[in-house]
């Protein structure tokens, strides 16, 4: 088994460190009873907690190809074959280190959606080759000329 | 002949704004004698300036599909066929963690690189250009067995 994509871990380490300070803003604000710092770090807590929460519940191996050459999605526990692929799309914020890469796989009847993907551009490239590979016929090439 | 790539449109007109108020900030800092007013406005005039240069240097028509089946990239006056493309990659134009359709598109072919920015809908011209290319290798190939990639 091979393993095509990986969790990434930066922004679970950031939002873990935001929601941490989040929560000693709220301790410390609350000890003075200062409303807008209590708002304030309650914002930051849920807004960094959830992302962070997010993140620690997408498995560390998020795709793998098994021997068969089925892929296996991990993050939502389905088995597909490449040949069921119609398109693969992604969001790298990788310009920005706080925001999660998110890849999209499309099949002929699901659409998985999976954040926090490591290297999301390599990974999709990997999986649209997969998928023009598993298609023998060429079939659009005489459609276009 | 297929139209692939198209330069979005409007970006020339927010730049001409961009280094217009450069240009306003210029005239305004020589009435009032104000030398940092000057030294932003400089700035903001080269910048704009310059990104208007390049939108502007960008053809309408970035991509084509001729008859043949070759493409044509007008941004560098050069003619490829899309067996020789080995990679294509695209980068979606982001402010503030909020990205727009257009974006840079690279297509790199097995000598050399071409770069091309401000292209409308990149994604979909990416993909567009991917399936072109798997679709020649597997025309010229005869398709991959599954064997190939395990």
């Amino acid at each position: 088994m091979k393993v095509l994509a990986h969790r990434m871990t930066s922004p679970i380490f950031i939002y873990g460190f935001l929601t941490l300070l989040g929560i000693s803003i709220l301790l410390v604000a609350s000890g003075e009873m200062q409303a807008g710092m209590i708002t304030g770090g309650a914002l930051i807590t849920v807004f960094s907690g959830y992302i962070f929460i997010r993140g620690l519940l997408v498995p560390k191996d998020i795709i793998s190809i098994d021997e068969n050459g089925m892929l296996i999605l991990h993050f939502c526990n389905k088995t597909i074959s490449p040949d069921e692929l119609t398109d693969i799309s992604y969001r790298d914020y990788s310009r920005y280190a706080v925001y999660p890469g998110r890849l999209e796989i499309t099949t002929e009847k699901d659409v998985y959606k999976c954040s926090f993907v490591a290297d999301v551009e390599k990974v999709s490239k990997e999986l649209t080759r997969l998928m023009h590979e598993s298609r023998k016929a060429p079939s659009y090439t005489q459609e276009t000329r | 002949m297929r139209i692939i790539a198209e330069k979005k449109g409007g970006i020339g007109f927010l730049y001409g704004f961009v280094a217009a108020v450069g240009i306003f900030m210029i005239g305004v800092s020589a009435k009032e004698e104000e030398p940092a007013i000057f030294i932003a406005g400089l700035i903001v005039t080269l910048l704009g300036a310059a990104i208007l240069a390049g939108v502007l240097m960008t053809p309408k028509r970035i991509i084509s599909l001729d008859d043949s089946g070759m493409l044509i990239l007008h941004f560098c006056n050069k003619t490829i066929s899309p067996s020789d493309i080995t990679d294509v990659s695209y980068y979606r134009a982001s402010s503030r963690g909020f990205q727009y359709e257009w974006g840079k598109l690279t297509i790199t072919t097995r000598t050399d690189k071409y770069k091309c920015n401000y292209v409308a809908n990149v994604e979909l011209v990416s993909k567009e250009l991917t399936r072109l290319m798997y679709d020649q290798q597997n025309a010229n190939q005869g398709g991959y067995p599954y064997e190939a990639y395990r």
